[in-house]
């Protein structure tokens, strides 16, 4: 089309070019778009979900890869301060997987709630002690299909979808909880998470 | 929704991710784009069933539901996963890169035009549309298409040359005839 045209030219020029950088981040964006529709929840298919949560509570803090490693070890959970009113449960989500590089990361994911009396707190902790985690990790790096990622995109997009099914889990373990964080009564306030080893979200050799 | 279609859906998206993303980086900002890419990305998987097998149908299909999703969007305060917020940064970024004075002034062009006669433009020239493809997907007549095409390019060519691009001869042809 007008390929002798001027202006046609100019006018084609003129569409504001997107980055590799920002196509690559969205190349992964739309694998986890599938890997989250596609349900690879340890909770069985459910229906697909963008609006994810990464880190939905004011006092979720994601704590991968931290470069120091004295605030790292400080900062991990369940050693790490909470605000007031906020809890944290006791057992902590198991998130192993094989990254990009060969190596193993050993991640574990916390789910934070507010309001939740003593029942609904073991509720919440046996959720999480559930076997249905075992191999969890790697299930959703498989699903993801993102091998050719750097270990970072990788842990983030895991985490991604480790976000949605712990919302997911707590909302099982004690029906009516709720998210909004106006909303009163029990409710999700986010999750917090540490990758240990030396590499972090590097993994060990 | 069965393997063969989730298979058309992730073939589909991958080979037009560029273009679906520069779609909407090139009408919203940065986290509206973001956003609408990851709706548009939803949509998409929630009606695998309907994509055409064709490749070429299969792309007007996404950009479909890209401009449904354009037009239903509503800008809010959302979560976004993490990968999300490295895009919006990563858009940002490329926003904010130089561009040539040239640009500016066709880009300054195209929006002083009637917003039916912008997107038309865009379609045609930034996104690689023909007008009859312009036309369907903006559910309107090719002759339409075409006439405010033609008379798109003449408010163009006369604003431009107004502020000094060097005089083009417009063949007048209408785009996308093929």
């Amino acid at each position: 089309m007008d390929e002798d045209d001027e202006l046609g030219d100019v006018l084609r020029r003129s569409a504001p070019a997107v980055s590799e950088q920002a196509v690559e981040s969205a190349r992964l964006v739309a694998r986890q778009s599938r890997g989250v529709s596609a349900g690879a929840s340890p909770l069985g298919r459910r229906r697909p979900r963008w609006h994810v949560a990464a880190a939905v509570g004011v006092g979720a803090v994601l704590l991968a890869g931290a470069g120091s490693v004295t605030a790292y070890q400080l900062g991990v959970p369940p050693f790490q301060t909470l605000e007031e009113g906020l809890g944290r449960a006791r057992v902590g989500v198991p998130v192993v997987y094989e990254n990009s590089l060969g190596r193993t990361v050993e991640c574990t994911a916390f789910i934070e709630y507010r309001d939740l009396d003593a029942d609904q707190r073991a509720a919440v902790d046996d959720v999480a002690a559930d076997d249905r985690w075992q191999g969890y990790g790697q299930r959703v790096l498989d699903d993801l299909n993102i091998p050719q990622a750097g270990p970072e995109a990788q842990n983030t997009a895991v985490l991604d979808v480790v976000a949605e099914d712990l919302w997911v889990a707590a909302r099982e373990a004690v029906p009516g909880l709720s998210r909004d964080p106006q909303a009163s009564g029990p409710r999700f306030a986010g999750w917090s998470a540490s990758c240990a080893g030396p590499g972090g979200i590097d993994g060990r050799p | 929704m069965g393997a063969p279609e989730l298979g058309l859906v992730q073939a589909a998206i991958e080979a037009n991710t560029p273009s679906l993303l520069a779609y909407f980086a090139r009408r919203a900002s940065s986290e509206d784009a973001a956003d609408m890419f990851g709706d548009a990305l939803l949509v998409a998987w929630r009606r695998a069933a309907d994509l055409p097998a064709d490749a070429g149908e299969a792309r007007m299909w996404l950009f479909g539901v890209a401009r449904r999703v354009a037009a239903d969007h509503r800008r809010s305060q959302r979560r976004r996963s993490a990968l999300q917020d490295k895009l919006v940064a990563e858009l940002d970024a490329g926003k904010a890169a130089p561009t040539e004075p040239t640009d500016d002034q066709a880009r300054a062009a195209i929006a002083r035009l009637r917003s039916l006669d912008q997107e038309i433009i865009r379609l045609v020239y930034w996104d690689g549309f023909t007008l009859a493809e312009t036309a369907r997907l903006l559910d309107r007549p090719e002759g339409t298409i075409r006439s405010r095409h033609h008379r798109a390019r003449q408010q163009l060519r006369a604003h431009l040359e107004r502020n000094g691009l060097p005089r083009a001869p417009d063949s007048a042809r209408a785009t996308g005839t093929h």
